[in-house]
Order: structure tokens, then sequence, then C-alpha cells
């Protein structure tokens, strides 16, 4: 498989590797995986006081797209609203690293990750405001 | 025709693959194009074709992946998609696995073995598991779905640490 230049880079280089406490009210964790490939992703942001995404982490076990997927996608994250996150597709990350058609799942489960860890983030803010008002 | 059909055996995933063995042998063997020679050449195409259907229901039965998916596939079910996403406790366990067998590399054979002789006991619980999930009277699919997910997973796990030993 060759891989385009932009996915060797991430994948040589992956940004943002690491992990964020995962009981924090303010971090949101998305886990996802493809049985196909047997991949795994974990992607967690932490969002700011002003609702906007302060710092995002990954770590993938899979192939050098899966990782490069999700190396760009937490770089599109720092700095975003939960709205421009949510809006951000596989189709712009197959642009973006020049994925052959065999490898946009790997785009579609960053995707799914990017989803899973607003989803975490939204649930538990909403676990938090109801504790609050009670 | 389905792999089972072909192979004359009903649609189960508990099978026993000693004797499906013996019946593909058998059937092979009478298929032979060099028992056809004399054939009309109609017939020796048939002959060609059913041995190639023949080979292709073994490589599929012999498999217990394949062979899932192919149950499911019959009941009208489908395979699970590429991207179906098993529970996340399950993939909370697999993401330890992983981070396991990273830590791994670096200790050495033993350590790399212990994880391939834990991961191989997952693999088969959770066979057992699909068999009962497929094999019983229950029409419901989808703890059938999930369970092949997880043993993908479990699978391809298996070959990285099995391959990462060999090396």
């Amino acid at each position: 498989m060759a891989y385009s230049e932009k996915v060797l880079e991430h994948a040589e280089n992956p940004r943002n590797v690491g992990t964020l406490d995962k009981d924090d009210p303010n971090v949101g964790t998305g886990l996802v995986g493809a049985p196909a490939c047997g991949d795994v992703m974990r992607l967690q942001i932490r969002v700011g006081e002003g609702g906007l995404i302060e710092d995002a982490r990954f770590k993938t076990f899979g192939c050098g797209s899966a990782i490069a997927s999700s190396s760009l996608a937490t770089e599109w994250l720092k700095g975003k609203s939960l709205a421009e996150a949510s809006t951000i597709k596989n189709t712009s990350i197959v642009e973006e690293l020049n994925l052959p058609p065999v490898k946009i799942h790997c785009s579609v489960l960053a995707e799914d990750a990017i989803k899973a860890a607003i989803a975490d983030y939204r649930a538990k803010q909403s676990v938090k405001a109801a504790r609050e008002s009670a | 025709m389905n792999p089972f059909e072909r192979l004359g055996l009903e649609p189960k995933f508990s099978i026993d693959l000693v004797q499906v063995e013996r019946v593909h042998r058998e059937l092979s063997r009478a298929l032979h194009p060099d028992r056809h020679v004399r054939g009309l050449p109609s017939e020796r195409v048939r002959a060609l074709d059913e041995a190639v259907s023949v080979n292709e229901a073994w490589r599929t039965l012999r498999d217990p992946i394949r062979r899932a998916e192919a149950i499911l596939e019959l009941r009208g079910s489908g395979a699970p998609s590429p991207h179906a996403t098993p529970s996340p406790g399950f993939l909370m366990a697999m993401m330890e696995r992983r981070e396991d067998l990273e830590a791994a590399k670096h200790q050495g054979i033993t350590a790399l073995q212990a994880i391939e002789g834990a991961v191989a006991r997952d693999l088969t619980e959770t066979l057992e598991e699909l068999a009962q999930a497929l094999d019983s009277a229950s029409a419901e699919h989808a703890p059938a779905r999930r369970l092949l997910a997880e043993v993908r997973f479990h699978q391809r796990l298996l070959d990285e640490v099995t391959s990462l030993i060999s090396d």
C-alpha cells in the first residue's frame, strides 16, 4: 500500500498523541473501533470556559491512515466550538490526506470518534447541570 | 447454492470440521477433471464449475468468521458493517490490550507470549458464545452480530501478536 506523503508525515510524526483525564467533566472521550481491520481509536477533547475546544488528544491502534486521520482530526479540533467541530466530515479528511478508496473507512472512524467525543462531553455537561439545579 | 447445502450440511455454526473436510475431499475427487476426460465438453465444464464451488464452500465453512457471516447472510440479517462498533466496555478492554501489547513489545518474547495466550483464550470464549448465539432457537440476530464483531477484533489482534512473536 503506497501511502500519500501527508499520511506518512502524520503517521511518522503524529500530533497530539496522549490521554486527557476521562473523569474530568470538561473532557469528552470518544472510543470507536472497526471490526474488519481491528483498529481502535480513542479521541478526547477538553472544552474551555468559552465553549471552545482547548485541547484534543488521541491514541489509535491501526494502520498509518487511521493514525493520520485521527492525528489530523485533533489538529482541526483545537480552537473550534462544538458546533464547528461537529461539522467536520470524513470527506474533508479524505481530501486533505489523499486517502485511497480502500482507506476511506479510516476517515469515517475519525469522524465517528469526533462525534462520540462531543456526545460524551454533552452527556457529562447535562449530568452536571442536572446535579447543580437539583 | 449456499456453502452448507453445497457440502450437504445443515446451516449451523457448530460443525464437525474433520467430517466436513472428508466430505469436501470425496466431492473434490468425484469432480476432478481427470475423471471427466471422456465426458462431453458441457459435462466437463459443469464438473469444473462444481469443483470450484465445492472448494469455495469448504474455504468458507472452515473459517469461523466466514462461516458465521454465511449463516447471518442466509437468515437475511446481513453481516455486520465494517464500521459496526461493539460496546464501549469491549472497546475499552481492547484499547487496554493494545496498550499492554505496546509495552510487551519492549519487554520481550515472554511478555508477548502471555498476551498471545490471553487473546487466544478471549477468542475461544467469544467463539463459544457466538456458537450459542447462532445455534440457539432465538430469532434474535443482534447478539450474534455483536459477538462476530468481537471475534474479528480478537482474531486481528491474535494475528498481530503471533506475527510479532515469529519475527
